[in-house]
């Protein structure tokens, strides 16, 4: 687009005729027909402008030159038509600044107006103009300073393009920013919502024993696959689970539903901890078995009150971390279930199942593996079972509570490190009243 | 040896896969850790599509640590390697490893050996 008006017309030079002819307004239109009859061929010139004073006037952009102090000399008819403005209101009676808002006029005058002075030129200046009426008009301002053959300043030209446009284009890219922004807590809390049904919302209070459990969710954008419970099954006798889906997102999150709610209804189908995994395998081995398999690791453990205070604890391992036990005499270790298979895999997973006795003072840990891989520096580092059996050391003997709070705090401190959720599950023989720790 | 042929290689920021050919077997020399993060480069590794009858080995002599994400895509290379007739061998995995693959008990179905030279046919 060519915006620059003739050097000849200004100051006061409005009446003047450019140097071009009337204009192509007399021509013969021959451009629609170029194999007319004739075989005239269309001159290049009638396509370009000829009247430089038309192209002034009625360029689609706004024109003006102000004197150095701001009076406006010269304006176009365009930008007259923009504002509402009689040529005679404004030539010789307003400064540039008297056509811009009070923010405009401020900005001009301690920004845009020294820069220019200094510079010689400033392009790209966002303003807004006041039109007669009231109503602003977004523009983009580039101003020259004309100066004459001694160098000396003379007269600042101002070119004003329209810039409600791209006014709209930044509300609508504001607008569709704001909306993805809301997009984005749609999500996380619908992942929150998700994963809040994933798991029990309160664990029921079990007669004689403590219970404690936390769900680290490691990214808030997507659902894990980390699942716990702990429910009656008869009297005096409870199951407990914890497991974690192998990846992420909505169709782990249907594999965390079912295998949560299979293991609930397999437990009351038949207690026995090997048979409730090998139910679950059953039904994860039907449902997906094909291109996107899913399988889980789980351990279940079916609880019997001792009817001394303690419980006997039968645990089940399907491929998952070993459960960590913290004795009251401060001693602390793994109860491996080696040979344990991850569940859904094979039609008949191998479970292996080893007896545990809880007595009073001793807690039992059941845990998922985003604590012990979680990266602990730069160079590969991860968190591992060594360091966790060392902080289970320190920490026995202890409660269901306190060691939730002191692992949920050790997951905190890991940070960004823990890129995996992480499941919590705890259960504590409280000591007896006025039973002194050993 | 002097077979083997360098049929490709593929770098994650903390995993690489080097593809040789040995007499007709795919090795795959991997070397880093095999995480959520570095998933992809292990399953396009051991994706055997279009080609039945396919033996790969999954050499680990140099991977640091494996997740269950890398149990996952261990467990359907070898469903799909196995239904197209071939097999999958995971071959010198370090003790970490070896410990994730028991843990999980993945050992007790795919093949799984001490050295390269055990994991190739005879």
């Amino acid at each position: 687009m060519t915006c620059r008006p003739g050097d000849a017309h200004e100051p006061g030079a409005s009446a003047t005729a450019g140097p071009g002819t009337s204009g192509a307004a007399g021509a013969p239109d021959t451009r629609d027909a170029p194999g007319a009859p004739g075989g005239a061929r269309v001159p290049l010139a009638a396509l370009l402008e000829e009247n430089t004073e038309d192209l002034y006037e009625n360029a689609p952009c706004g024109y003006l030159s102000t004197l150095l102090d701001g009076d406006i000399a010269k304006i176009n008819r365009r930008l007259l038509d923009w504002l509402g403005y009689r040529r005679e209101d404004v030539v010789g009676h307003k400064r540039f600044a008297d056509l811009l808002t009070v923010g405009g006029k401020v900005y001009y005058e301690t920004h845009v107006a020294p820069l220019l002075r200094m510079q010689g030129e400033l392009g790209g200046v966002a303003l807004e103009l006041r039109a007669a009426d009231g109503s602003r008009l977004p523009v983009l301002a580039t101003s020259t300073v004309k100066t004459g053959d001694d160098g000396q300043p003379l007269l600042i030209r101002i070119t004003l393009s329209d810039a409600r446009d791209r006014r709209a284009y930044e509300t609508e890219l504001l607008r569709a920013r704001q909306e993805a922004d809301r997009e984005r807590e749609r999500i996380q809390s619908l992942a929150t919502t998700l994963q809040r049904t994933l798991l029990p919302p309160v664990l029921d209070d079990v007669p004689g024993l403590d219970v404690a459990a936390h769900y680290h969710i490691a990214s808030p954008d997507s659902v894990g696959g980390d699942f716990y419970d702990l429910f009656p099954l008869s009297h005096g006798v409870w199951g407990m689970f914890l497991g974690d889906v192998c990846g992420k997102g909505a169709s782990a999150a249907a594999v965390t539903s079912l295998a949560r709610y299979t293991l609930r209804a397999a437990a009351v189908y038949d207690p026995d901890p090997a048979a409730v995994l090998g139910n679950l395998n059953t039904v994860l081995n039907h449902e997906y078995n094909g291109d996107d398999p899913r399988f889980c690791t789980v351990v279940f453990g079916l609880l019997t009150a001792d009817g001394r205070g303690g419980f006997r604890i039968t645990l089940a391992g399907g491929g998952h971390p070993p459960a960590l036990v913290m004795r009251a005499d401060g001693s602390a270790d793994y109860l491996p279930t080696p040979g344990g298979q991850l569940i859904g895999v094979l039609p008949d997973a191998h479970i292996v199942t080893a007896p545990v006795h809880l007595s009073p003072g001793d807690t039992l840990l059941l845990y998922t593996d985003g604590l012990t891989e979680a990266h602990t520096d730069q160079s590969g580092g991860r968190y591992g079972d060594e360091a966790l059996l060392d902080f289970a050391r320190a920490l026995a003997p202890t409660t269901a509570s306190a060691t939730v709070e002191a692992l949920s705090g050790l997951l905190d401190a890991l940070g960004t490190g823990v890129d995996d959720d992480t499941a919590l599950l705890a259960i504590t023989v409280p000591r007896r009243a006025g039973e002194e720790e050993r | 040896m002097a077979d083997a042929e360098t049929t490709g290689t593929e770098h994650a920021e903390q995993l690489s896969a080097v593809t040789t050919d040995r007499d007709g077997v795919r090795v795959v020399t991997l070397a880093g850790e095999i995480d959520h993060h570095t998933g992809d480069t292990l399953r396009r590794s051991l994706d055997g599509t279009g080609v039945p009858g396919l033996r790969v080995v999954a050499d680990m002599h140099q991977v640091t640590f494996m997740d269950s994400s890398g149990i996952n895509i261990l467990i359907a290379a070898h469903t799909a390697l196995t239904e197209a007739g071939g097999w999958l061998r995971v071959a010198a995995a370090r003790n970490a490893v070896k410990r994730t693959l028991g843990l999980v008990g993945v050992d007790a179905f795919i093949d799984c050996r001490d050295t390269l030279e055990e994991a190739l046919p005879d």
